[in-house]
């Protein structure tokens, strides 16, 4: 599933989800850790992932910090407690679409 | 185990530059966009061992679109916009307390009786009020100056946003534009002069300078240390 048009719905939900996982996070991380999890079948491009980023920052859900890496500097996103509630409320409420989805469409697992 | 490969710092000022070419004028995006761009030529080489770092480079270049960082930086810049305004709505919050209110009021009122009483003779306190503004305004600029002289080239938003913010133009133009565009228009029409003399007016229009002045120096401050703070972390 590379269609633009989910994604972007959930782009904001993935991103603090993800980061919420771990300690912290960068971008370019961020969008491997996706295309891992998902075999390739979600694929975030830079030109999504960046904004989203900066504007969960710009809402205080994310933090951001500077270090040097490999001689170069890498700014690393961590979540705050904002944003550790819009996760918690998220998840809730992306169980209940999804389930509603579930009904509309009747979605059965892939066998492959 | 051999260690992974890395980019030299000849190829990582190669990348900086190509984004500052491409107008990422922002450091902080900048940063961002040169340690993927270089994470994403790394990994290109390592699936084609021969490639070239400038093949390579051009190669995942293409991958961002034929717009390039457009899109990334129009985006950031608006973002940007909006945490300069919040900062703005902030620094205001924080002047709003009992002692800076009673002040405040104390000095519109004190002016206002000032000018009630001067009556005939309220044109010098205009005139001081423009000059403060003209002085806020110089003094700014000359501060931003400094900061750039100080600072390199490199721009946070809160420096990009004090120097040519909408802050000028919506102030200037509620308090002095307005009011003054009638007077130079027809000068003969002597309402405008009355208005821009009132003692309202004039209290305000003091009181707001003050308050814009010591605003746009407490951004520039703030400012150069965001972006002194960016320049230490990276060093």
């Amino acid at each position: 599933m590379k269609n633009k048009k989910y994604i972007k719905g959930f782009l904001e939900d993935i991103v603090l989800h993800l980061i919420n996982e771990q300690d912290e996070m960068y971008g370019y991380e961020i969008t491997k850790k996706v295309q891992n999890l998902t075999k390739g079948a979600i694929a975030v491009s830079e030109g999504a992932l960046y904004p989203i980023l900066h504007k969960l920052e710009n809402e205080k859900k994310l933090t951001a910090t500077f270090k040097k890496v490999d001689g170069r500097t890498r700014k690393y996103y961590t979540i705050t407690p904002e944003g550790g509630k819009t996760v918690a409320s998220s998840s809730t409420e992306l169980i209940d679409f999804f389930s509603g989805m579930q009904q509309i469409f009747n979605l059965k697992p892939v066998v492959k | 185990m051999s260690t992974p490969k890395q980019l030299t710092a000849e190829e990582l000022k190669y990348i900086d530059g190509f984004c500052k070419k491409k107008d990422v004028c922002y450091i902080d995006l900048r940063i961002e966009l040169v340690d993927h761009l270089a994470e994403m030529v790394l990994a290109y080489q390592e699936k084609h061992p021969n490639t070239s770092f400038h093949d390579a480079f051009h190669g995942v270049y293409k991958s961002f679109g034929i717009f390039g960082f457009m899109d990334i930086a129009a985006q950031h810049e608006n973002q940007m916009r909006k945490r300069y305004w919040r900062e703005i709505w902030q620094y205001t919050k924080s002047c709003i307390t009992p002692p800076r209110v009673l002040l405040t009021l104390s000095a519109s009122v004190g002016i206002y009786y000032l000018a009630d009483a001067l009556e005939a003779t309220r044109m010098p306190l205009f005139f001081l009020g423009l000059a403060l503004f003209l002085l806020s305004i110089t003094l700014t600029i000359k501060q931003f100056l400094n900061n750039k002289k100080a600072l390199g080239d490199e721009q946070t938003v809160l420096m990009a946003g004090a120097s040519r913010g909408g802050g000028f133009t919506i102030f200037s133009y509620l308090l002095l534009y307005i009011p003054l565009q009638g007077f130079w228009v027809n000068p003969g029409q002597t309402n405008n002069l009355e208005l821009i003399t009132h003692p309202i007016y004039l209290s305000i229009f003091l009181v707001a300078t003050s308050i814009f002045g010591l605003a746009n120096y407490y951004l520039q401050e703030k400012a150069k240390e965001q972006l002194q703070e960016i320049k230490a972390k990276m060093a």
